[in-house]
């Protein structure tokens, strides 16, 4: 039996068995976009537990993970619109954890997060959203000008000057020479 | 680039699958409100009519033990006034009493 199959016959394992070919994929990109482990974690769960509620919504079966994608960038940018109220009405609470989590570094872990400052996904993580989300679609998930013109609901020509845009951003921040954009 | 990213969040590993079927088995409200209302309840027809049957012999007993008293009239004559039917010593008693 198909896989979409047997989610809809709410099989335990078909389950386990999407999670375990998508939430790494969907993880990584959350992860990019919001910037903050446990909150991308967080955003995948959401949107498994919704993906597996409304699979009837599912046109085609062989879209399952774009399906998936498009849950999670919908997920992200909700995420991204709380945050920005967060900030707006409690800037001081956001400088104080962001204090505390700085502080709770130990030596080795220091050293990965200087690494870690280095990494073209931490480049990524500068830019502004709209750059970040292009930047994200086009390289991690190897999507086509189209197919991310599709998701985001925007025109291919919109998707292009930010994709522009975003190169150019990004070969700032990034080290010269360090990698091809 | 994309494998460079690949590389770089490798470690990034998606640990809650246990939590997403918690909360996709969870039913809600909706589902716990149709599920009360199409509750199966099984009556045992024997107790429930013998129950019955006794109330409905303490209920007889009851009303059996109350003595219904009945007036008992002299005169069973009756009057017509004004197209209303009254007995005849009722209505004379009320006059009496209107005209003292």
């Amino acid at each position: 039996m198909h896989l979409v199959e047997r989610l809809k016959q709410k099989e335990e394992e078909a389950y386990f068995e999407v999670m375990d070919a998508y939430g790494d994929y969907l993880l990584r990109t959350a992860f990019l976009l919001l910037k903050d482990y446990q909150l991308a974690e967080d955003t995948v769960q959401d949107t498994f537990v919704m993906a597996f509620k409304k699979l009837d919504q599912l046109e085609d079966e062989e879209k399952l993970k774009s399906w998936l994608t498009t849950i999670l960038l919908n997920r992200c940018r909700s995420q991204m619109r709380k945050w920005n109220w967060k900030v707006l009405l409690a800037p001081l609470d956001l400088i104080e954890r962001t204090k505390a989590d700085n502080q709770a570094l130990n030596p080795e872990n220091a050293l990965l997060f200087s690494e870690w400052h280095e990494s073209i996904s931490t480049s990524i993580q500068q830019l502004d959203y709209k750059y970040r989300e292009v930047i994200t679609l086009f390289y991690f998930n190897e999507m086509k000008i189209k197919d991310i013109a599709l998701f985001t609901n925007t025109n291919e020509n919109t998707v292009k000057s930010k994709l522009k845009r975003a190169r150019l951003l990004l070969k700032e921040i990034l080290p010269e020479g360090s990698i091809d954009i | 680039m994309k494998k460079q990213l690949d590389k770089e969040l490798e470690h990034l590993r998606f640990t809650k699958q246990r939590n997403v079927i918690d909360q996709i088995s969870k039913p809600t409200w909706k589902q716990r409100l149709n599920s009360l209302w199409h509750k199966e309840i099984e009556i045992p027809l024997l107790p429930v009519a013998a129950v019955g049957m006794l109330i409905v012999l303490l209920a007889s007993l009851t009303f059996a033990d109350n003595e219904i008293s009945y007036t008992t009239r002299d005169s069973k004559e009756t009057i017509k006034i004004g197209g209303n039917v009254y007995w005849k010593e009722d209505y004379e008693k009320l006059v009496k009493k209107y005209e003292n």
